[in-house]
Parts: C-alpha cells; sequence; structure tokens
C-alpha cells in the first residue's frame, strides 16, 4: 500500500492541537485522539511514504490507523502536488500608480520607506512632473485600449497634511482630463500621520468618507495627538488605523481595543525591516510572536459571541490575522505577494519607476522613467511569484502568503536564515489563525458565519475539519 | 433519501434506479449520477481540491 502513495503533506502544532495540511489543495484538517506519540514527531513538511515510515517506527494503534487512513485519502487524489494552472498576467497596463512628489514629513519613524532614500538625494518632483507622470500613465492605458479604472495614490514616502494643496491640485488636474478617457482615474489619499491636521483636510475627508491613520506605537505622542485629532472628523467618516507590528510589541487585544475606541478598523502588520532596524524581528524572537498570537486567541475564545463577532469585524483591511483567516476560509490560492512590477509601480522623487515605494532609490529596482517610459524589458525579470522563487517552491504555505515581500527580502540581505524570517511570521500566522478557525467553528457557525456574510467571502471549509470524520465519509463502502 | 451520507455540503445517495446521486445541499445541484459509490466519492474529492475559483493572482500586499 505504501509504495503507491505519492504526495506530501504539512504536520503542525499549535498550542492545543496537531493539525495537517494538504498543501496544494489548501485543506485543513484537526488530528484526533490523544497523539502523544506524535509528539517526538517534528513539525514540517513531509512526503506521505516519508510521514507513513514515521508512523512505522511509532507503531502503536493510533499510528497504524492514520497510516491507513492516509493510504485511503491518498487513494482518492488527496495529499498529491497538482499542477496549478496560472495565468500569465500581462504587464503591458499599469492601473495602480503611487506617486511619491517629496520625502518631506513631521515625523521620522524608525520603519519608514524612505529613511534611506532621504540620506542621499533632495530631489523632489514638480506640480508639472507629476501632472506628466499621471498624463503617461494614462495615455498608455489608452494606447493599449486597457478598459479598467486607473488609480492614483500620492505622498507614501512623506506625510500628506503637509503637502495637502498638491493634492488638491492633482484632484482638480484628475478632474480636467478625465473626460479624455473611457476609464475611470481615481485620486486616493495616503494614510496619513494625523499630527496636524488643517481644515481643508478636514473638510476634504468629511467628503471623502474614508480616513487612514499610520500609527507609530511606540511614539506615544503621535497616539496622543491621533486619538486627540481624529474627533475633528465627521462620525460618518469611516476611520482605519495601521499599526505596524514589531517584535517587541505584546498584549495584543489591549493594543487593538485601545485603536478601536476611536477608529472603526484596526490593521497591525507585521513591520517591514532589516536586522539593523531599532526593533528588528528575530528567528528568536518568534516563539515570543507565536505565545503572543496565542494568548490573543484564546481572550477572544472568553468574549461573549457579539463581543467577538465585533472585534473581528473591526479588524482592517491590511490586518495580518484576519488577512490569514479569511485566507484560511475561503482557501484563496494567492500566487503572487501583491500586484508590485506586475499591475502598480510606484514614482520616486527622483522620477523613477520602482515595483513599490519600498524599493525607492535603489538603482537596480528602476524599471522606467517618467521621461524614457516604462521598461518592459526590466519588468520581465522581476519575479514575485511562488512559482518563480526557489526558496517558496517547497513551502507548505505559499499559497497563503503569496510568496516574499521583495522589498523585505532585499532589506534582510542574502543569507538565507534572515530572509526566513518573514516565512516565519507568516508561518506563526498560519498555524494561530487555522487553529482559531477551527475553534470558531467548534464553538458554533454563528461567528463565522456572521464574519463570512459581512466580509463577503467564499466558505471553502464545507468538510469535515475533523480528520477521523474526513476519513470515514471516504472510507465508507457498499 | 434514507441512505444519504453527507461531506460538507455534498451529499450522496442511492437513487431508485440505484445509481449513486452527488448533490450539494445548499445550491441543490446534482453534481452527478454514478454506477458505484467509490467513484461519486470520487466526484466529492476532485470537487473538494479544485482551485479554478480560488486562485488569486492579484493580493494586496
Amino acid at each position: 500500500m505504501m509504495g503507491k502513495m505519492r504526495g506530501e503533506l504539512f504536520f503542525y502544532k499549535t498550542f492545543s492541537e496537531k493539525m495537517i495540511l494538504a498543501p496544494t489543495s489548501q485543506l485543513i484538517w484537526k488530528l484526533n485522539g490523544n497523539l502523544k506519540s506524535f509528539e517526538k514527531i517534528d513539525e514540517g513538511k513531509y512526503s506521505l511514504l516519508d510521514f507513513c515510515k514515521l508512523m512505522e517506527e511509532i507503531d502503536d494503534d493510533e499510528a497504524r490507523e492514520f497510516q491507513t487512513d492516509l493510504a485511503k485519502l491518498n487513494s482518492y487524489g488527496f495529499f498529491q502536488d497538482k499542477e496549478t494552472k496560472v495565468k500569465k498576467i500581462s504587464s503591458k497596463n499599469f492601473h495602480n500608480i503611487v506617486i511619491n512628489p517629496t520625502t518631506t514629513c513631521n515625523l521620522d519613524c524608525w520603519y519608514c520607506y524612505s529613511r534611506e532614500f532621504k540620506k542621499n538625494n533632495a530631489e523632489e518632483l514638480s506640480l508639472e512632473e507629476i501632472k506628466k507622470t499621471i498624463l503617461y500613465f494614462a495615455n498608455r492605458k489608452k494606447e493599449n485600449q486597457s478598459e479598467t479604472s486607473l488609480s492614483i495614490s500620492l505622498f507614501y514616502l512623506s506625510e500628506i497634511t503637509l503637502n495637502f494643496h498638491i493634492f488638491l491640485n492633482i484632484k482638480a488636474y484628475i478632474e480636467e482630463i478625465k473626460h479624455n478617457y473611457d476609464f475611470n482615474i481615481f485620486l486616493f489619499p495616503p494614510p496619513t500621520n494625523l499630527l496636524k491636521i488643517d481644515q481643508s483636510f478636514v473638510d476634504y475627508i468629511n467628503e471623502y468618507g474614508f480616513l487612514t491613520v499610520s500609527v507609530d506605537y511606540n511614539n506615544t505622542n503621535q497616539i496622543q495627538e491621533v486619538k486627540k485629532n481624529i474627533k475633528a472628523f465627521e462620525d460618518i467618516v469611516i476611520k482605519h488605523c495601521i499599526v505596524p507590528l514589531h517584535s517587541g510589541m505584546n498584549n495584543l487585544l489591549e493594543i487593538y481595543r485601545s485603536f478601536m475606541e476611536v477608529f472603526d478598523f484596526v490593521s497591525l502588520r507585521p513591520v517591514r525591516v532589516g536586522e539593523n532596524s531599532k526593533i528588528p524581528w528575530r528567528i528568536e524572537s518568534m516563539k515570543t510572536f507565536d505565545n503572543e498570537l496565542n494568548v490573543l486567541c484564546n481572550q477572544l475564545f472568553e468574549m461573549g459571541d457579539e463581543e467577538l463577532i465585533t472585534f473581528l469585524l473591526s479588524l482592517g483591511p491590511s490586518d495580518y490575522f484576519s488577512r490569514y483567516i479569511q485566507r484560511i476560509i475561503s482557501r484563496k490560492k494567492s500566487i503572487n505577494r501583491c500586484s508590485a512590477g506586475i499591475k502598480a509601480l510606484a514614482v520616486g522623487p527622483d522620477s523613477k519607476f520602482y515595483p513599490c515605494s519600498g524599493f525607492i532609490g535603489r538603482e537596480d529596482f528602476v524599471f522606467g522613467t517618467a521621461k524614457t517610459g516604462v521598461n518592459m524589458n526590466l519588468i520581465s525579470k522581476y519575479k514575485n511569484s511562488v512559482t518563480s522563487n526557489t526558496q517558496c517552491r517547497d513551502c507548505s504555505i505559499k499559497y497563503y502568503c503569496g510568496g516574499f515581500c521583495e522589498d523585505w527580502k532585499q532589506m534582510m540581505g542574502k543569507k538565507q536564515e534572515r530572509q526566513q524570517i518573514e516565512c516565519s511570521i507568516n508561518h506563526v500566522f498560519f498555524k494561530n489563525s487555522s487553529s482559531f478557525v477551527i475553534k470558531l467553528l467548534e464553538k458554533g457557525s454563528y461567528i463565522l458565519t456572521t464574519f463570512i456574510k459581512e466580509k463577503g467571502i467564499d466558505f471553502k471549509l464545507s468538510y469535515p475539519l475533523n480528520f477521523d470524520d474526513f476519513v470515514s465519509f471516504f472510507s465508507a463502502t457498499n | 433519501m434514507a441512505n444519504e451520507e453527507q461531506c460538507g455540503d455534498y451529499i450522496i445517495y442511492m437513487t431508485d434506479d440505484d445509481l449513486w446521486e452527488v448533490r450539494n445541499s445548499k445550491t441543490g445541484i446534482i453534481v452527478g449520477k454514478f454506477k458505484k459509490k467509490d467513484e461519486a466519492l470520487e466526484k466529492i474529492a476532485l470537487i473538494l481540491q479544485e482551485d479554478e475559483d480560488r486562485l488569486e493572482s492579484e493580493s494586496v500586499c
């Protein structure tokens, strides 16, 4: 029986469960029984044959039964690595353009994209250059007969409230030119640090209806100012707070709660910093981080149903915990980490094009300039998908994260151990979120059903998540 | 059906004409009819592993 088995599984342990994942189909199961002998097995990806050999070595009733169960499911194709048919995405048109005319800011956050660039560059884009850049990308789409909208963002390397007159000017310019195109052109305000606000910004946001604030959790002065200034906006404005999550943060529930007091949505997302940063991520800190997420999950289960639903629905679009919960539920297969260099480009104050704002100032990632246009030859060499990245090929959770953040990878340098940090963070999120989803379903379907409905996601875990029950269905003969 | 078995959204049962029918309990759509139960189970296994509607080529950062 073992000889016919092919495929692989990811065996992993959360604080309370032992689980397996079929990496290609993204089906997850909780294992049953006391599984004491399974303690000896290291977490990781195994070929079915190797895993069955481990079962043979253990040689107790549970291990023997598990071996038979795996063989049964494998006979129906489970765990087999089926080829993913990936459609090639054309990079001919760019739909999302982030233009960074300046690095002017009233903060100097330790994780800011612009820190390195600012050291050696003082260039700024003039208003005319910004307009020319917008015109270039709009005309390019028009020439290629693209029908999808063009989204323009400004000031990811600087503070919008200090440059708001430019934003308004560009807004007026887009209104002026958009009748020349068959597609829509949108202008999005970037996150603000909300340290200083003026009435024109408040009026604009009150009309626009959405405000995103980025907060450095270590900057108590900023937090105080944000909590004061946020009151200037009308209740109807949807308020979203992004807090870069770093290795020194603990009591995540308290952090979420403190921001949920004044924001409708809160997103905690891992800060992308190198090892020389003020608060770097380290492999050694992963255990603590894993524990923090586990504590959060346990605290959430102590909440009443309505409180828990409110909490989950208040997690913002950039929140990693929420993102992983949604990806586990929907089994969305992410082929690319993001759309940088595929559908999105960033323009630096040096008027050069880069895959995203994080790359600005790195000469080996210049994909053209406003004068010369996009260099398609260079773009075609830029790879950021799970299929192109050799380190991702053997990863069990690659379809959940979509591969490396290329910007972060560059920051981490070439040592594989350092690059492993992003993977470790993703594994911590995957493990805790999958365990959380399973427990949520065991608690009853009401919370998850409400979450799925409100978030508009597909529920793709419609099968027994209990491994024994799943096997039992496929073992029934007649 | 008295002899029906369920795996998540999918139910299999034997029809009066001795065929194993697979039905999506949510949509009511009959996915297929099979001579052998094993073939019906194979169909469900295939559906569970399909990824066409799960592919996401443009993720957010």
